[in-house]
């Protein structure tokens, strides 16, 4: 969190130079108290987040939802989504961060109307064994989360645009089954298609909720994003 | 005569009732495993042996299609001797294996690990995003609120069977609650470190 607070202190001073000196004094001073609202709270500390800033707009994508039909960028605008990467034959990681992400977007029904309640997005990135079960898996976890697919090239477009990685491992002698090494963050997208946070296990419902909302008010009344 | 015909058709009636009675009585829990006496497993079930517990056993309901489950529980030690544990069966899964999720520069990574340790008076903690069961090919579909029997062996040549339950995310829910302040979340790294594990590659 220090960081995180040092890093405004320092676009605090380079705001300083600029032209716009009182526009960007009165929005730095909102923005950190913003921040220090987040920092004050019992989970904060814990909390891993990290803003984009400036935020990174994803590049172009072709991919398939879990129902076969095309998904590319345009189809993360004008709403808000939470992006995670992940394989369908992941047992630890990838179903505990689907069933923590349907808490978070329960908890924001709490708090938005259901346009502003980021949609779900779950990147798949072992083709060869997610293709035939990604419907099923997805179904399987909450009937509106998305599940996307596709030609490693355009999965590998993604990926990048997300500041994200993962590997494909051999399978062990003996065994049929092989791991997949990935990033475990999830990405916050807001409704221009732009990364505008990171969030890094572990996953906890509340401060996750906690920070969405916070980004999403602050983005309606002309700050962040 | 007439005597005789109705004991005749109260003992075909009891017949049927044992034989339906034998078809449908589902296997009691913790009483059927491999290698293991099914009385001592019904009292490992109940009572702890050498102070050994198992206690929130669970694992998140998954699609048939998926090959591999993961399992969670909590194994405390409450006897005077430390304990290792170096397998795991189920009749309900083709093979069970410890694993350990990793997490380096933000990338989560899975290894084998071949034993657990528990020292005396410790408590190790298999949950989500660290160390759980790998348990691979499930026999049957599973689903929200099962139960199945599993059976953890001890160097020591103890076998613990206890019972898993399938479920959502209440469980994590739990852990959750327990790491909201900074001394538990510390006890609990602590507890994590005493688990001595071997990897396996």
């Amino acid at each position: 969190m220090t960081l995180v607070i040092k890093a405004v202190m320092l676009s605090v001073l380079q705001r300083f130079k600029s032209l716009n000196f009182l526009a960007a004094v009165f929005k730095c001073l909102l923005l950190t108290t913003f921040l220090s609202t987040m920092a004050s709270g019992a989970y904060a500390r814990q909390q891993a987040v990290e803003l984009v800033e400036p935020a990174k707009a994803l590049p172009d994508f072709e991919l398939q939802n879990q129902r076969g039909e095309a998904f590319s960028r345009d189809d993360l605008l004008n709403q808000w989504s939470l992006i995670f990467l992940g394989f369908t034959t992941c047992p630890d990681v990838c179903p505990v961060t689907l069933m923590k992400l349907e808490g978070v977007r329960a908890e924001l029904g709490l708090r938005f109307t259901p346009d502003k309640i980021p949609q779900v997005v779950f990147l798949a990135v072992d083709p060869a064994r997610d293709r035939a079960v990604l419907a099923d898996y997805l179904a399987h976890f909450h009937p509106s989360h998305i599940g996307i697919t596709g030609e490693v090239g355009q999965i590998d477009q993604l990926v990048k645009g997300l500041d994200a990685f993962y590997r494909i491992q051999k399978p062990k002698p003996g065994s049929d089954y092989y791991d997949v090494q990935h990033t475990a963050a999830i990405a916050l997208i807001n409704p221009k298609g732009e990364m505008v946070a990171k969030f890094k296990p572990p996953f906890h419902v509340q401060p996750i909720a906690q920070t969405i909302h916070q980004i999403i008010r602050s983005g309606m009344q002309g700050l962040g994003q | 005569m007439n005597n005789m015909f109705i004991t005749l058709k109260a003992f075909s009636i009891m017949a049927l009732m044992c034989f339906a009675g034998f078809v449908t009585a589902k296997t009691p829990l913790c009483d059927i495993q491999k290698g293991v006496d099914s009385k001592q497993a019904q009292a490992n079930h109940q009572s702890q042996i050498n102070g050994v517990q198992i206690k929130r056993a669970w694992q998140p309901a998954m699609p048939h299609s998926v090959p591999v489950n993961a399992g969670y529980l909590s194994i405390v030690n409450n006897g005077n001797k430390k304990i290792t544990l170096s397998s795991i069966h189920s009749e309900q899964f083709a093979s069970v294996e410890f694993h350990r999720t990793r997490h380096e520069n933000g990338i989560a990574s899975m290894e084998r690990v071949t034993a657990l340790t528990v020292e005396a008076g410790e408590t190790l903690n298999l949950e989500p995003q660290g160390l759980h069961l790998m348990m691979f090919r499930p026999r049957t579909a599973l689903k929200d609120g099962d139960q199945y029997s599993v059976v953890l062996n001890t160097d020591q040549g103890e076998n613990h069977c206890f019972v898993m339950t399938v479920g959502r995310c209440d469980q994590c829910n739990i852990v959750e609650s327990e790491h909201d302040h900074f001394d538990h979340h510390h006890k609990h790294q602590h507890h994590q470190h005493n688990a001595h594990a071997s990897s396996k590659e």
